[in-house]
């Protein structure tokens, strides 16, 4: 049977962007709909800003990363600067871990080709079970303590310099305060099983993430093969009616001022710490997607 | 079969009426239009020379609105036809006025299928029209002694009068009293409307005009008293082919008025159930004609062309037009040539005939599809097309900043409703811009513009929602491409929905697999897979839109091309579970093999896109492995010197082989 185009092509064309439009807004009806699958409170640590305004946009939302992301927002120091933060490491994220999601690990991390033939295999879509300052950030923030303190130890016995204490100082402070400390518990490809592992809907979230493998080279450390972890979801929308609670903290910089007080903050050292300015409640609904509720200030000027 | 009105020659006629006994005229009511008329003009003996000028050579037709000879033209050495008015209408100014507006409209059409009208002359007391001369009969004579047409023709015919009858309205002019003896049909079989006595430049007739005509032949709307407008045409169209198909008209027992009007208000049987042969699309499409409510009609002729067997979409009519455009440039050229080595003696006039003709056609080709008719007009459309798809870019580009410039300060559904209305007013502008401009570029503009207005409208509520990335937001944009390329013939749009179906198909293997999807030749084989998505529309023909099977072909190749360059240096990326080595020798040869026998498959199909797409991965097949083999440890000069010395070697086998080419064309030919 031919069809003819001619007389169907505008019913057709309304009908796929209605429908297109009804299945986008339906989808997320439904993920909202019945109680939420977690249900965490989370700080700028973990709810980040914008790092400067854009002029042309002006849409908001906030960048919600995991506890290897550095602190502040999105680009909020230097890419050389960030280098140079400690990375957190996932105990429970190793070789065997990788393997069973496919990935390849016969080249010897050292070897000269390793960077290329690590960074050609294709992430891998999980499930990642989150907690926020749960036993597993105490515990990295007490390892990350200990390190400093032994600098401390190396500085007072002349073993090391003014300077590396200074910064090790300086990142341990942020780390302390402004880093996030959502941190990832497990991976799976298995979102309903890790959910079951992680009951608690108020600790715990189970929220879809992305795997890849890297060689992890630094100063003075074997190269190894770790994996690193990304949110599928990490910008959550402020909505219109949200937006004025944050008013108060918008970034007012445009980029290029943002860049060079950057640049001048590289040159001198390391960001000041600073603590958090608001909190909110962000929950995961059934299709584990995230959407923003209250926001509260945690300092003055706040609305 | 109501039996036609005597007309007394028949199978030699010219662009005049012959049996005109069936029109009602003027003020004369309808219900008197079957009997025959009674005003006769004075026949004109052979030889007579009128205003010395027009010589009579015999006369060819005969009607109640005069007599038709054909003479010689001795001013211009033509053949003309001349139709002189019945004596008392010669005599009065109501006579005069009626020829000069037969004139004044006919000059309005020029057309191929329309019989051209030249003048209004007076000589030895007698007023008389002069027409082109056809040498050829009529379609009432022609059916009166084959019975019907033979499908095929029948089909040719209509589509040229479809053509003809299109260029009338496009004019305004409504003809009023189309019928088989208004039509001629030349020895090559080139039918031509003609006799506009009773047209009007008008988009409807009304009152007692709206009477005029030949009953047989009207509209029900029109028997009726009702307005005459273009859809009545297209009835008496409809009744034209239904008499040509099946040699019967559909309401044969009506005698009178009130049996007609009566009759024409039951569908009538299908012309196809009742000769077998007829095309079903001719059928359906002379019944749709038929249709007793004139909006359920064709709204228009050549609405009406679109739905015959073989009907052109607007692409397929602009492409056969330049093809049309092209060969009588090529002609020109040649027969300019051919004069100038004296190989073609030709008479000026003929010439000048020949000429005529042609400018002629261009002329109707220009105004009706924008082709172009010189390599500079072709090279300024080239720059248009760049610049349409510039424009939509720029202009999507603007959509998009103006709904960043909201995006935070408007609620949800404002968002979905502005977001909605971008892709809707892009698609409702296109159908509006396809109909207004022939060319092409705006409705292009805007059909890209919806396409992007809908990239937008997804990506944003993906945002907004926090919803997780999934690659099935690009099937509306393969949707909605496919939906405006085939219904407007554009490319652009369908470019966009044959990239769009190709990163959905490579994102959903990927995503099946258990792999995130997001970027591209993380899997180059799944790129494969997409290729075969390309290349199987090609198993269907394209007659409506036949400039896309070479898009097809040309994103098919790309897709299955850049995977297998990609692999043949990343043999690691591959499924196939080898050592990368392996992989990597084998789709190298692969591509060697594939990119000749694409350069073989093109030549041999006639398709320039694939040789030259077989040709350029094959090079650069060959770069990649030359640098390779050679690059790190030969000497640069050596390296380059080899290069250039397998460049001569391509071509040395190239010139043969285009020699082969040629030898085999002399013998196909």
């Amino acid at each position: 049977m031919k069809i003819r185009i001619a007389p169907l092509a505008l019913p057709a064309g309304l009908l796929l962007i209605g429908g297109t439009n009804v299945a986008l807004v339906g989808s997320s009806a439904w993920n909202r709909s019945g109680p939420p699958a977690a249900t965490l409170t989370l700080t700028e640590r973990e709810l980040a800003m914008p790092a400067f305004r854009d002029q042309e946009n002006t849409r908001l939302a906030l960048s919600l990363g995991l506890a290897n992301r550095n602190p502040g927002g999105w680009e909020i120091i230097s890419y050389r600067m960030s280098e140079k933060f400690p990375p957190v490491e996932y105990p429970w994220l190793d070789s065997e871990k990788l393997r069973s999601f496919g990935f390849d690990l016969s080249m010897k991390p050292d070897d000269a080709e390793a960077p290329e033939f690590y960074r050609a295999q294709p992430s891998r879509r999980v499930f990642l079970a989150v907690e926020m300052e749960g036993e597993d950030w105490s515990r990295w923030i007490a390892g990350r303590r200990e390190e400093v303190a032994k600098v401390r130890a190396d500085a007072a016995s002349g073993t090391a310099d003014k300077k590396t204490l200074a910064d090790a100082e300086a990142l341990l402070a942020l780390d302390e305060t402004s880093r996030s400390r959502l941190m990832p518990l497990d991976a799976s490809v298995d979102g309903v099983a890790l959910g079951r592992s992680h009951p608690d809907a108020a600790r715990f979230a189970v929220v879809p993430g992305i795997l890849w493998v890297r060689v992890q080279e630094r100063v003075g450390q074997p190269a190894r093969v770790a994996g690193v972890l990304e949110l599928q979801v990490s910008d959550v929308e402020v909505t219109a009616s949200q937006a004025p609670r944050l008013q108060p903290w918008l970034p007012r910089e445009a980029a290029t001022e943002y860049y060079d007080r950057q640049r001048k903050i590289a040159e001198a050292g390391w960001p000041p710490p600073a603590a958090p300015r608001y909190k909110a409640v962000v929950s995961w609904g059934r299709r584990l997607e995230p959407w923003l509720g209250d926001i509260a200030p945690l300092i003055e000027g706040g609305s | 079969m109501t039996p036609p009105p005597a007309v007394d020659e028949s199978t030699r006629t010219a662009g005049a009426p012959q049996d005109d006994p069936d029109r009602t005229a003027g003020p004369t009511p309808p219900d008197s239009g079957f009997g025959p008329g009674d005003s006769r003009p004075a026949t004109l003996q052979s030889g007579l020379l009128l205003g010395g000028r027009y010589r009579i050579v015999e006369r060819i037709g005969r009607g109640g609105m005069g007599e038709v000879y054909r003479a010689d033209d001795l001013l211009l050495d033509q053949v003309v036809a001349l139709k002189l008015l019945p004596a008392e209408f010669a005599a009065s100014e109501a006579g005069l006025a009626r020829l000069l507006k037969e004139v004044r409209v006919a000059r309005q059409v020029a057309h191929p299928n329309v019989c051209r009208v030249y003048d209004v002359e007076q000589a030895e007391g007698l007023r008389f029209l002069t027409m082109e001369y056809i040498e050829g009969e009529d379609l009432a004579s022609r059916l009166r002694r084959q019975g019907r047409l033979r499908p095929d023709e029948a089909t040719s015919l209509a589509r040229q009068l479809c053509a003809g009858l299109e260029a009338a309205h496009e004019r305004g002019v409504l003809h009023r009293d189309l019928k088989p003896s208004n039509v001629i049909l030349d020895d090559r079989g080139l039918a031509r409307i003609l006799d506009f006595g009773i047209a009007e430049v008008a988009r409807v007739v009304s009152g007692t005009a709206a009477r005029e005509g030949t009953p047989l032949y009207m509209a029900p709307e029109q028997l009726a008293g009702g307005e005459v407008t273009l859809r009545s045409d297209l009835y008496a169209l409809g009744l034209v082919l239904y008499e040509a198909c099946t040699g019967l008209l559909p309401n044969e027992e009506a005698r009178t008025l009130e049996e007609l009007t009566q009759a024409r208000r039951v569908a009538p049987p299908a012309p196809s159930g009742k000769v077998p042969g007829i095309d079903r699309r001719l059928s359906k499409a002379i019944l749709r004609c038929l249709e007793s409510d004139p909006a359920r009609r064709p709204p228009s002729a050549r609405a009406l062309a679109e739905s015959l067997p073989g009907g052109a979409t607007s692409a397929e009519a602009h492409a056969a037009a330049q093809r049309r455009a092209d060969r009588i440039a090529a002609f020109r050229a040649e027969a300019a040539e051919l004069r100038r080595a004296g190989l073609l003696p030709i008479a000026p006039a003929d010439l000048n005939a020949v000429e005529k003709y042609h400018a002629e056609i261009l002329t109707d080709l220009v105004r009706r599809h924008d082709v172009d008719v010189s390599e500079a007009g072709k090279q300024l459309s080239l720059g248009m097309r760049a610049i349409a798809l510039i424009g939509a870019v720029a202009l999507s580009a603007s959509a998009f900043y103006f709904f960043y410039s909201l995006w935070g300060l408007i609620s949800l559904p404002a968002q979905v409703g502005l977001l909605a209305a971008g892709p809707t007013a892009g698609l409702v502008a296109t159908l509006f811009l396809a109909r207004w401009d022939r060319s092409g570029y705006f409705a292009t503009m805007s059909a890209m513009f919806s396409v992007a207005c809908l990239i937008l409208n997804t990506t944003v509520l993906w945002s907004s929602l926090n919803l997780v990335p999934s690659p099935y937001h690009m099937l509306p944009w393969w949707a909605l491409g496919l939906i405006l390329a085939y219904r407007f013939g554009l490319r652009l749009p369908l470019a966009v929905a044959i990239l769009s179906l190709a990163f959905f198909l490579d994102a959903w293997i990927c995503l099946r697999g258990g792999l995130w999807w997001t970027g591209c030749m993380h899997r180059p084989e799944n790129y494969l897979v997409a290729a075969a998505a390309t290349f199987s529309p090609l198993l269907v023909p394209h007659r409506r839109n036949p400039l896309f099977p070479m898009l097809y072909r040309t994103l098919g190749m790309c897709l299955l091309f850049f995977p297998v360059l990609f692999l043949a240096h990343n043999g690691h990326l591959s499924y196939i579970p080898v050592p990368s080595k392996g992989v990597q020798i084998g789709y190298q040869l692969l591509g060697f093999a594939a990119s000749a026998a694409a350069i073989w498959l093109g030549l041999r199909q006639r398709w320039k896109e694939v040789v030259y797409g077989g040709a350029a991965f094959f090079l650069l097949m060959l770069y990649f492995r030359f640098v390779e083999w050679w690059w790190d440890w030969m000497p640069k000069s050596v390296f380059f010197l080899i290069v250039s010395l397998v460049a001569i070697l391509v071509l040395l086998i190239l010139r043969r082989l285009r020699g082969v080419m040629s030898e085999l064309e002399e013998v196909r030919s």
